[in-house]
């Protein structure tokens, strides 16, 4: 896969990007669209807004080719934009709201506002999903954000620091934290399943 | 079922990773428009950056505006100005392109102004309208551009003499 390739692989998609080669850009979105898209989900964008906040986020990257060759610069950059536009996406639509709406605009998203199951999960992977709903707000964007990237490479602390506005030296603690919540969570899952058979 | 129980901490993401690329992956036909938006470079043009945006503003202005809207909340929110402009280096002339967005049923509207006044081709660009409309200036610098579909756009200034101008890509 050709996310394990390391960073001098993406630099080398950039520049060639930035002089007009459309292939390149191809790959560029495509080894990054699950990133940006995980972005967008973690701010519990309405599905028109995702949408939204998922292109201006591509068309951000296209006007900053030239000052984005630098990998680490294009990870924590992509994250960071995504995560502007998402807020800012948010606040707007609560402005439009013709009520006192205040005391919200300073939260990113109401912290219960998950939809229940915001897309169909297969059997294989319920009992995954169902410790995985257990978890904190916090440790579920963390690992959303980050899982996309862990695609037989290293993932994008860069990224997830910059989408997450977390610092950066904090994730790491935090992803193993909430990974052993995560496995508590599951073999508490199976054992119940397994004394209720 | 012992590797689900005691895991890994890469393992344990590997399945996380692949529960989300199958249950939530980006939608196609968003990656499709992300791919394809790549004609919309303008190479070109100098570059606007959003100065200035009534619905990001902080302080004074953003609380008169809340209190007006907790006043009287039967009227439909003030229009929302967006400001871009050129800083050009060392003292060479900025252009502002002012723009006031309004919704009108499911579409926008914009009326903007240059700044300098003065006649222009102006280009809308949107990544679901495969071109670009264009529509002119008046001699004052004036434009009014309807039915802009909701979502990312950009327009693009072009004047007789000098380097076309293209705002940043901006969410309306």
């Amino acid at each position: 896969m050709s996310d394990s390739e390391p960073d001098a692989d993406m630099a080398v998609l950039v520049g060639k990007a930035a002089g007009g080669d459309a292939a390149a850009w191809d790959e560029i979105v495509r080894r990054y669209s699950g990133r940006v898209w995980a972005v967008c989900r973690v701010h519990r964008l309405s599905p028109a807004d995702a949408a939204d906040v998922f292109q201006q986020t591509w068309l951000r990257v296209l006007e900053n080719l030239d000052s984005l060759r630098d990998p680490a610069k294009f990870g924590a950059w992509i994250g960071t934009t995504c995560r502007n536009e998402a807020l800012a996406a948010i606040r707007r639509a609560r402005r439009a709201q013709p009520v006192d709406t205040a005391w919200l605009l300073d939260r990113p998203g109401d912290p219960d506002d998950d939809p229940e199951l915001p897309f169909l999960v297969a059997d294989r992977d319920a009992e995954l999903w169902q410790a995985f709903r257990q978890l904190s707000r916090r440790c579920r964007d963390v690992l959303r954000v980050l899982v996309v990237e862990a695609e037989g490479g290293r993932p994008s602390y860069e990224l997830a620091a910059g989408a997450l506005g977390m610092p950066i030296g904090s994730l790491g603690p935090t992803r193993g934290r909430c990974l052993g919540q995560l496995r508590r969570f599951l073999t508490e899952g199976i054992q119940a399943a397994g004394g209720g058979s | 079922m012992n590797d689900a129980i005691e895991p890994t901490d890469e393992r344990l993401l590997t399945r996380l990773g692949e529960l989300f690329g199958r249950a939530d992956p980006p939608p196609a036909d968003a990656v499709e428009l992300a791919r394809q938006s790549f004609v919309l470079r303008t190479l070109d043009a100098d570059l606007a950056a959003l100065v200035e945006d009534s619905e990001e503003a902080t302080g004074d202005a953003a609380v008169h505006r809340q209190a007006m809207a907790v006043r009287d909340p039967g009227t439909a929110p003030q229009p929302r100005q967006l400001t871009f402009q050129v800083i050009g280096p060392h003292g060479r002339d900025e252009v502002v392109i002012a723009v006031q967005v309004e919704s009108v049923g499911p579409r926008r509207r914009l009326t903007g102004h240059l700044a300098p006044q003065g006649p222009a081709r102006i280009e809308v660009r949107q990544p679901a309208v495969p071109q670009p409309r264009r529509v002119d200036a008046d001699g004052r610098g004036l434009f009014v551009i309807d039915d802009v579909l909701p979502g990312p756009m950009s327009l693009t200034c072009r004047r007789a003499g000098v380097a076309p101008v293209a705002t940043q890509w901006t969410l309306v």
